[in-house]
């Protein structure tokens, strides 16, 4: 390499050792974000992540169809009911439809456009024959007794020639049977109309033209559809009880399940208090140094709804925070006597030890001083004292983090206004504790701040707490809602274990934002 | 005040508060070393956020052998040659445009103090690829041999572009030389940096 080759490199290496640039402020931020995000997308059990989300939502999905399975049919599937109906028997419903009977026009007509017709499980084709003269009958699957006996039932669909008409109920006019037959889904009813108030008794009416008192041998074919007729009112599927609140489509006799996937941000308070007066001091310094934190609650709740009562079972991650700055000046004061002096050489005692130095004169190594000049005397008999005075200040600011897996449970009592509903809800939450991260109080020879020892944390693993929450909910259909629900969290017990001789109490509220779903 | 040990300790364990301490420990540095790769400062400070992140998640791989400032440095380096690379396509028609494009005097005397930022831009200046095989081994002391390898090109052309880089440089330091001091004398066959 030629000199000159060398001078240039030389001026460039050394022109750039050392050299800085301050980045902008942004950058941490944006480096601290990507850290959160890959933290996010990598399996760790200590940490919120992608896979407790997953894991959530599998759950649940998974809670939500085991409940589903168990909770009685109730005509939910009704679009799809609905089209298998119009394949196999609409036909005669629209021959129903365009009936001019004056006394049965307004029912006719409101099943045309708000009514599907839904035959549950078992409609089977080729049982609802083509020019059937007779009655539709219901058959009770369950029980194959009572199907002959319901034939003139509500519900029943009669043709006659070319002439089809509705007749629901014939014994509506008569009694209470139809409404009940019509909302609620008892006995043997064959048609259920999830529309609640009141139904003009035109229904009755439009079977004038069919002999109703016609028995079931007189007619020629029957039309039998298995298991239960279902109507349902679109229109006025989200409308509800004004007496009981309970959906139409639902029987306010049934419970309601739901499923409910949340997350809430929430700021956290962590209270001091002292077992006894002998920490006082500290408990003081300790309250002074810490203030609120934050943090954040994640998870799913089961719910099952009984007319009101509302009761609610989940799982979340919950991780809250507690800032603490502390500032600590400590004062040493290292007082050093110097019995014996002699010439030549000098030996001293302190309180704290300095170095060794060997005094020639007893010939051994004594402790010497640190000090700035020689000191040199020749009495023998002069004691000297120097006191050094130091004073070391340390601030603590730490962020303290909890990481807990909790069991929130509540019962709740509902309050319903057309799609808005408001839940007053107590209840408790047990807490695992996953992982705690910072820094605490010490104990064991002086009060000190040590860092927390993850294999040895100070904390209780189990922590209880009490709940109170007001759920906002607005329905925007008949499955969905969406649910804001101002929180105030308070711990039952200290998050420290009964060894230490103060209580901490990790409080919290926050606003809780979720998505719940009705089954 | 936390030593090194520690900091690696914290940042092992993914603490944020530790990550923070290291990175404002060594940002400012790092950012110097990228704006060499670099054409701006804006991008400069893309390479420094993407090797940051690359040092926070793959600390486990350092071995604690050696400094580990030097095993950052190096990630640093890489994580700059690595978004060269990306853009060697883009950067490539840049380069010979450019190399047409200069006229080399090697017959001036540089006479004069530059600063570092002075420095930077004629670094800034030159074709990309020039840019890093430079940076490379005069700043870094990388050998041809390894420069080829980390840049994926034959021993021949680093040699090349650095003996190009270098004449560009040396071009650009008089022509800053002549700005400062209109009177200067340049000898002929003299160079003296």
């Amino acid at each position: 390499m030629s000199q000159e080759y060398k001078e240039i490199n030389d001026l460039f290496r050394s022109s750039f050792e050392g050299f800085r640039i301050e980045p902008s402020k942004s950058a941490w931020s944006n480096i601290s974000r990507k850290l959160w995000l890959w933290k996010f997308f990598r399996f760790s059990v200590s940490t919120f992540n992608v896979y407790y989300v997953a894991g959530i939502l599998t759950a649940t999905i998974v809670g939500g169809k085991l409940m589903s399975d168990k909770i009685p049919q109730t005509g939910s599937e009704i679009s799809s009911v609905k089209n298998s109906v119009s394949t196999h028997s609409l036909s005669q419903g629209k021959t129903a439809v365009t009936e001019k009977n004056p006394n049965s026009e307004t029912i006719q007509n409101t099943i045309t456009a708000k009514i599907g017709i839904s035959n549950e499980k078992s409609v089977k084709t080729g049982n609802i024959k083509e020019q059937v003269k007779g009655n539709l009958h219901y058959n009770n699957s369950e029980n194959p007794d009572q199907s002959t006996s319901n034939k003139i039932n509500a519900g029943n669909i009669i043709e006659n020639g070319s002439k089809v008409m509705n007749n629901i109920e014939t014994a509506s006019n008569e009694d209470d049977s139809f409404f009940n037959d019509l909302s609620g889904n008892t006995g043997n009813k064959d048609v259920q109309i999830s529309i609640p108030g009141k139904l003009s008794g035109n229904i009755a009416k439009s079977s004038v033209e069919q002999d109703q008192t016609e028995t079931e041998t007189e007619k020629e074919q029957d039309v039998i559809i298995y298991d239960t007729i279902r109507i349902h009112v679109f229109d006025t599927i989200y409308t509800y009880d004004t007496m009981t609140f309970v959906p139409s489509g639902k029987s306010k006799d049934k419970p309601v399940w739901s499923v409910e996937a949340f997350v809430s941000p929430v700021i956290t308070s962590g209270g001091f208090a002292a077992k006894s007066d002998e920490f006082s001091n500290d408990l003081r310094r300790l309250k002074n140094a810490t203030s609120s934190g934050s943090g954040f609650i994640a998870g799913a709740e089961g719910g099952i709804q009984y007319r009101h009562w509302r009761f609610n079972l989940g799982f979340t991650y919950a991780k809250f925070s507690t800032n603490y700055n502390d500032t600590i000046t400590t004062k040493t004061t290292d007082t050093i006597s110097y019995p014996h002096v002699t010439p030549g050489g000098y030996y001293s005692t302190d309180t704290t030890g300095h170095q060794w130095e060997y005094d020639p004169i007893h010939h051994f190594y004594v402790y010497a001083p640190v000090i700035t000049h020689t000191w040199h005397d020749t009495s023998v008999t002069t004691i000297v004292h120097q006191t050094y005075t130091s004073t070391n200040t340390k601030y603590y600011n730490n962020l303290n983090t909890y990481t807990y897996l909790e069991v929130p449970f509540s019962v709740g009592y509902e309050f319903r206004y057309e799609r808005f509903s408001i839940v007053p809800r107590v209840g408790g939450v047990a807490g695992i504790l996953l992982n705690a991260k910072g820094r605490t109080l010490s104990f064991n020879d002086n009060v000190a701040i040590i860092d927390l020892d993850k294999n040895k944390l100070p904390f209780l693993k189990l922590n209880w707490s009490w709940m109170l929450a007001v759920e906002l909910n607005y329905r925007f259909n008949d499955r969905f809602s969406l649910v804001a629900e101002p929180f105030y969290r308070q711990n039952l017990n200290s998050i420290y274990g009964n060894e230490n001789p103060f209580r901490q109490s990790l409080n919290s509220a926050g606003v809780r934002f979720g998505i719940k779903y009705d089954f | 005040m936390v030593n090194e040990k520690q900091l690696i300790e914290g940042c092992l364990k993914q603490d944020r508060k530790a990550q923070k301490i290291l990175y404002e420990k060594y940002s400012s540095v790092f950012l110097g070393v990228c704006s060499r790769y670099t054409r701006d400062r804006s991008e400069a400070e893309d390479v420094l956020q993407e090797a940051f992140l690359k040092i926070f998640t793959n600390i486990k791989q350092y071995a604690g052998i050696g400094s580990f400032e030097g095993w950052m440095r190096r990630i640093v380096v890489n994580t700059a040659i690595s978004q060269f690379r990306q853009n060697v396509k883009h950067y490539y028609q840049q380069d010979i445009t450019d190399v047409k494009e200069s006229k080399i005097d090697e017959n001036v005397v540089i006479d004069a103090d530059f600063t570092q930022e002075e420095l930077l831009q004629v670094i800034r200046d030159l074709p990309r690829g020039y840019q890093m095989v430079f940076n490379l081994y005069a700043v870094e002391g990388y050998m041809h041999k390894e420069i080829a390898e980390m840049l994926k090109i034959d021993v021949n052309t680093s040699k090349s572009q650095f003996s190009r880089a270098r004449k560009i440089i040396q071009m650009k330091l008089n022509e800053l030389s002549k700005e400062r001091m209109p009177g200067i004398i340049l000898k002929e066959n003299e160079s003296r940096i």
